[in-house]
Order: C-alpha cells, then structure tokens, then sequence
C-alpha cells in the first residue's frame, strides 16, 4: 500500500514542490502569487489523484464513490479559482489571506482522496 | 464509507491547518512585511461596452459602439470620443465623466441626448473631407492643372514619385 500511496499521492506532491521551488527562482512573481498558483496546482493535481480510487478493488461501487470524489475535488478547484479571480469581490483586500485560502483549498482537496485511498486499504 | 469520507474530511481540515499555521510562522519569520501587501484594484477584471446616441439637428440619430475598454485605458476612451465627434455643448471630458460613473462591470448603454447644428456639422465635413479637385489643387497653387496631370500619368502606370507626393 505503501508503493501504492508514494506513486498516487507522494510524487504529484513532490512534483508540485519542485515546481514551485523552480517557479520561486526563476519568476518575477511575489511569495504570495507563486503560493496562489501552487495552490491551484494542488487542486488540479488531486483530480488525478482521484483516478486512483477507480482502480481501487475493495471500495465498492468505486465508481459512484470515485466520481463523487471526482466532482467534490473539481467543486474545491473551482472555489480555488473563485478566490483567485474575485478576492476584491469577497472582500479579500490582502494578498497573504487568498494565498493562504487557495492554498487551504488545494491541501483539503490533495488530502481528501489520499486519506480515503488509505482508508479503502489501496494496493 | 460515509465514516471514511468524514475521516478524510476531518484529517484533511486538521493537516491544512497545521500545513499553513507551519508555513504563516515561517513566513512571518522570513518575511514579515509580505503580509501587508493589498490586491491592487487593477487586478479586477473588468470589461465595459459603451454605446454612444447622438441625436443630430436633422433627427438623424447616429449610433456609435465604442471599442470594449479596460480600467487602464481611460486615455483611449477619451481619445475615441474626441475622435469621433466635435461637441459644441458637450465636451469630452463631460462623456468620458458619464461613461466612468457607469457600474464596474456592467455593459451598459449610456444615451447622450445632444444637438449638434446641421450647418455646423455640414462645415465639419466639408473640412474632414475634401474634394478631389481640393487635394489636387489647393487653394494658392499657381498651376491648377498638376492633378489632371498626375492622373493621367497615374493611369498610364508611370510612377512620379515627386508629384504623387505634392498631390497628397
């Protein structure tokens, strides 16, 4: 499960990190853009990570489940999006809280199919 | 599986508190004065369509759809109604006031009820567009048939460079 785990989750992550890292070095963009968009990364990330859960033999009905995930999972990107493009229109005035709320978004929407992947026992 | 999902609800609500709480302190450590950065209003997208009625002297009502314009052009809107028409009664800059009080965001149609004096306007054109015998041969010039000349050259398919160039 380990394995199964380290491929689905850990190296999309892993991947993200070295991304931003790379982004942070090489772009003009400040601490705060380059979490926003790493955040984004997150949430578009996890829908893939969702595309384990239908190879995933003991959930039953991994289908429904996995497609309800699927759409949980685009829900919270889309809401990632909506921070991101209308922050002045929720009365977000400081750039430190939608970077921080993005974020906040991604991570839930990385962790939710990981825990039940490991939940499920996936192989 | 409902028990599962809200463990993963919870574990996922729990790990991105912790992951930010971690990544706020380090940042506040780091780089305290990134925190006071605002969103510039700027990075709002906005979109306006501006449509422009005049009501002339004759009745005549010309429509003009100005281009889609952003917050950063305000220059090039008052470019395009200067450009486009000459006021008596109302200057540019009072349309310009009247386009910018408009909500962001919204496509809105604003009606500029205004008269314009037909012989005025007829003048106006008069100036804006000359005839072909004026660009020819202007007021002043002693030989009134250089244009006649230029065209028949023109339509031989000699190029005349120098006095192409005097006829424009």
């Amino acid at each position: 499960m380990g394995l199964f785990i380290l491929s689905a989750v850990g190296l999309p992550f892993l991947a993200i990190v070295f991304f931003t890292i790379l982004e942070a070095a090489f772009s003009t963009a400040g601490i705060w853009g380059i979490l926003s968009k790493a955040g984004l990364d997150l949430c578009r990330v996890s829908i893939g990570i969702v595309g384990a859960m239908f190879l995933d033999i003991p959930i039953r009905a991994a289908g429904t489940v996995a497609a309800a995930v699927l759409m949980m999972e685009v829900i919270l990107a889309a809401g990632a999006m909506l921070v991101d493009r209308r922050a002045i229109d929720l009365r977000i005035a400081r750039q430190s809280t939608r970077a921080f709320g993005i974020l906040a978004l991604g991570i839930i929407s990385m962790v939710i199919p990981a825990v039940l992947i490991v939940l499920n026992g996936g192989h | 599986m409902a028990i599962n999902f809200l463990i993963a609800l919870a574990t996922a609500l729990g790990s991105a508190t912790l992951i930010l709480l971690v990544l706020r302190l380090s940042l506040k450590a780091f780089a305290p004065n990134a925190f006071k950065e605002m969103i510039s209003t700027s990075e709002k997208p906005v979109e306006r369509q501006a449509t422009v009625r005049i009501h002339l002297a004759d009745r005549a009502p010309a429509l003009v759809r100005l281009p889609t314009l952003t917050e950063k052009q305000p220059e090039k809107l008052q470019q395009a109604i200067f450009d486009t028409f000459t006021l008596s009664d109302i200057s540019g800059t009072q349309i310009a006031a009247l386009l910018n009080s408009s909500a962001q965001g919204a496509r809105r149609t604003v009606v500029i009820e205004t008269t314009i004096p037909k012989a005025a306007k007829e003048k106006e054109e008069k100036k804006r567009v000359p005839s072909v015998e004026e660009i020819l041969s202007p007021p002043g010039q002693s030989t009134p048939n250089l244009g006649t000349t230029v065209l028949k050259k023109s339509s031989l398919g000699v190029p005349n460079e120098a006095l192409c160039g005097s006829a424009r």
